[in-house]
């Protein structure tokens, strides 16, 4: 009898170690509970060398975001309105408050992107193309962390396929700009945010405008 | 021959993706993006490239967020202020998540008060 008792206990600590369904690393209680509607995307911080890279993967942000279900703030008049407030400048946005720029542009979550690396290597025999981003998504109520998602992808030019489909293709795609000595790194951007936002138990839960809303706890 | 990365970039990804996408009809919104970052004096091509997406989709069911705001912004740069609170009008309408943005962008619109004479 007293063993018997000490069963159920015991199979909710055991259920409670593996719940089903749950996201292996990765908390999504604080998203859950915020369930933002809005992303505002804020310019973005550039590492690399590269000085057109920060405007260019700005552009690649939006698209994504909204086709996952959010109201995404346009980039173009945020940029415009953000350089009139004195907030030109990328770096000084990160370290702004995010209660900030919730209140000033009534966003509930605001998207900081960050690139690492952004960067062609030529060489005779193989040139290699690489991107690495930071993204974090943050409360525009709270100013806490909600999400963030780390993506990097090198890409170097091969006869031989990789075994994956997707990774052929994109490698296509590189592969005929860096034929043309101007690498296209949107292919890259493209797939990182893709697979940033959309990956299973790592990426964003579907917003309020998808059909997924709230259908989706068994994979994020 | 141009045509064919992005191409099977958009299928592959297609294959790969979960079914959450609305059914927005975005018509080369973030290329046109693209090219006004390239080129900050491409605002005019900017505008009539949204003005073709707006124009096809003319129940707004399929605007996808921010394109409304995004053109009468671009009005509202070239002067055209009337026509641009219109724009943000319909984003706020479109897009509730916007009105407090766009009701700054409308107050910014308004003629200024007349001097007393």
């Amino acid at each position: 009898m007293n063993r018997l008792a000490l069963l159920p206990p015991l199979l909710a600590l055991l259920a409670g170690c593996v719940p089903p369904g749950a996201a292996p690393g990765r908390d999504y209680a604080k998203l859950r509970g915020e369930d933002p509607a809005s992303i505002l995307v804020v310019p973005v911080v550039n590492r690399s060398v590269d000085v057109a890279a920060s405007g260019l993967f700005l552009s690649t942000l939006t698209v994504p975001l909204a086709d996952r279900g959010y109201y995404v703030f346009p980039v173009y008049l945020v940029k415009g309105l953000m350089e009139e407030d004195g907030l030109g400048d990328a770096g000084l946005v990160h370290q702004a408050d995010p209660r900030r720029l919730g209140q000033l542009f009534g966003a509930d979550a605001i998207l900081y992107a960050t690139i690492n690396r952004w960067d062609a290597k030529y060489a005779v025999l193989s040139t290699s193309v690489e991107v690495d981003f930071d993204y974090v998504l943050k409360s525009g109520r709270t100013g806490e962390e909600l999400w963030k998602a780390h993506q990097a992808y090198t890409y170097v030019p091969s006869s031989q396929s990789t075994g994956n489909a997707v990774a052929d293709l994109i490698g296509m795609a590189v592969a005929a700009s860096i034929v043309k000595a101007a690498p296209d790194f949107m292919p890259l951007a493209r797939s990182a945010n893709h697979k940033a936002f959309h990956l299973q138990h790592q990426g964003l839960p579907a917003g309020p405008h998808s059909p997924q809303h709230g259908l989706d706890k068994g994979e994020f | 021959m141009r045509a064919w990365p992005p191409l099977v970039l958009a299928l592959a990804l297609g294959c790969a993706a979960p079914a959450t996408c609305p059914g927005l009809d975005w018509g080369g919104y973030e290329d046109s993006l693209r090219r006004l970052v390239a080129n900050p004096g491409g605002l005019e091509a900017y505008g009539a490239s949204l003005r073709r997406i707006l124009d096809r989709n003319p129940d707004g069911t399929r605007v996808p967020p921010g394109l409304y705001a995004e053109y009468g912004y671009v009005l509202f740069l070239s002067g055209r202020k009337e026509e641009a609170a219109g724009f943000f009008t319909k984003e706020k309408t479109r897009w509730p998540e916007a009105s407090l943005l766009m009701d700054r962008m409308i107050r910014a619109c308004a003629p200024p008060p007349k001097e007393p004479s």
